[in-house]
């Protein structure tokens, strides 16, 4: 488990899984580049494949619930195509629970899988791709650090039209660490103004 | 199905060319492949049976060539290489460009031009995508310069994302949307491949 200060990241179990039907589609759902609706037979579909995937398959891929500090699950974070010879690796997230968008916890989420990936997996590089269309995603990861490298012109198609992406990186080089970013986005202050008590 | 170039065809990527896959991929391409290591036959024979046994609906998502140089005189042509499609995506209408001259002797030959432009107008006429994309390392300017000629745009540079060569190298990504292609044979004419072809007597 990764402690936060708005949120931890705790393993992806059954209180995730059962949630993540409903989460996908949700307001999340545009963001996600989905032909239609997720079914619960799709979903359980997908999870036995990943359950069956060899172990070398399933290594590249590490997934976290997110849960409030509330206790409340809001969504899921991890890490996607891990290489262990380039050392680097996706960051791919989503936040299910609307009414915890616009308070820090996607960018405490963001802080503390940065820190686990280039301090205990030692990764050199973090990528992520969003829609050009979702500002509140590039706002966000540019406030914790993200540098924008590129747009990649009409690379899906979403809710009825085609929208860039927009590819970001983050270094190891370029990581000051969790505690110096908490610091610098005021997340303590945050989780003071939600009534949660420091651990 | 066969696609006739000027300097090559793209015929399927069968016995013939998978027999070769494993010395090609050990050889000068290797580098630009991200392989860690050199493949062993044990491997490549499991990587022959794994795709043997995809499901169709995964299978769907690559259409693998093989390249067959024309060669002055003869009938059938030498194999030197693949030409694929990746990643197609029915939803987005995407695939990425997978590819490889493995023949030292036949770079800078046009073959990759050639093919390029086989496969993109198959890709955008024939499959109704309508964006390709693809990816090479920052220090493979040959790669680089190739693509842009046919028309790719460069969209993103990935700062150090690969390890190659024993360091670090940007990854570079290209993309090609099906309203700024213009037709295979106009870009035939652009770069200028029946002069090619007709030099290497393969007209």
């Amino acid at each position: 488990m990764l402690q936060g200060v708005l949120l931890d990241l705790v393993p992806y179990g059954q209180v995730f899984e059962a949630k993540s039907v409903e989460w996908m589609n949700g307001p999340m759902r545009e963001w996600w580049g989905m032909d239609g609706l997720m079914t619960e037979a799709g979903h359980q579909r997908w999870l036995q494949r990943h359950r069956e995937q060899p172990d070398a398959e399933r290594a590249r891929f590490i997934r976290f619930g997110l849960r409030a500090k509330d206790g409340v699950p809001i969504g899921n974070f991890g890490l996607m195509h891990i290489s262990a010879h380039s050392r680097h690796a996706e960051v791919g997230a989503g936040i299910g629970e609307p009414d915890y968008w616009g308070g820090g916890f996607g960018s405490d989420a963001m802080l503390l899988i940065c820190e686990y990936a280039f301090k205990w997996l030692d990764l050199h590089r973090l990528w992520l791709l969003t829609s050009g269309r979702n500002l509140r995603a590039q706002r966000q990861v540019e406030k914790c650090g993200w540098t924008l490298e590129g747009r990649r012109r009409d690379l899906e198609y979403l809710d009825g039209q085609y929208s860039d992406f927009v590819f970001y990186g983050l270094l190891q080089s370029e990581w000051p660490g969790y505690t110096v970013m908490v610091e610098r986005l005021g997340l303590r202050e945050k989780a003071r103004a939600r009534g949660f008590v420091e651990d | 199905m066969i696609l006739s170039g000027l300097l090559l065809d793209l015929v399927p990527f069968a016995a013939l060319f998978e027999d070769r896959y494993l010395d090609w991929r050990n050889g000068p391409m290797r580098d630009w492949l991200m392989l860690d290591g050199l493949i062993t036959r044990s491997g490549h024979d499991r990587w022959r049976q794994e795709i043997r046994d995809l499901p169709p609906a995964q299978r769907q998502g690559v259409i693998r060539f093989g390249v067959l140089a024309k060669v002055r005189g003869e009938v059938v042509g030498e194999p030197v290489g693949w030409f694929s499609l990746l990643h197609i995506d029915p939803l987005h209408r995407t695939a990425e460009l997978g590819a490889g001259i493995a023949d030292p002797a036949f770079w800078g030959a046009g073959l990759g031009s050639d093919a390029t432009l086989l496969l993109v107008e198959y890709a955008f006429k024939w499959l109704d995508l309508r964006r390709l994309w693809l990816v090479t390392a920052g220090n493979n300017q040959r790669a680089q310069r190739q693509v842009e000629k046919c028309g790719f745009v460069r969209e993103a540079v990935a700062r150090q994302g690969w390890h190659l060569f024993g360091g670090y190298q940007d990854a570079v990504y290209y993309g090609l949307l099906r309203e700024d292609w213009p037709g295979r044979p106009l870009m035939v004419a652009r770069l200028g491949l029946l002069e090619t072809a007709r030099k290497r007597g393969v007209l």
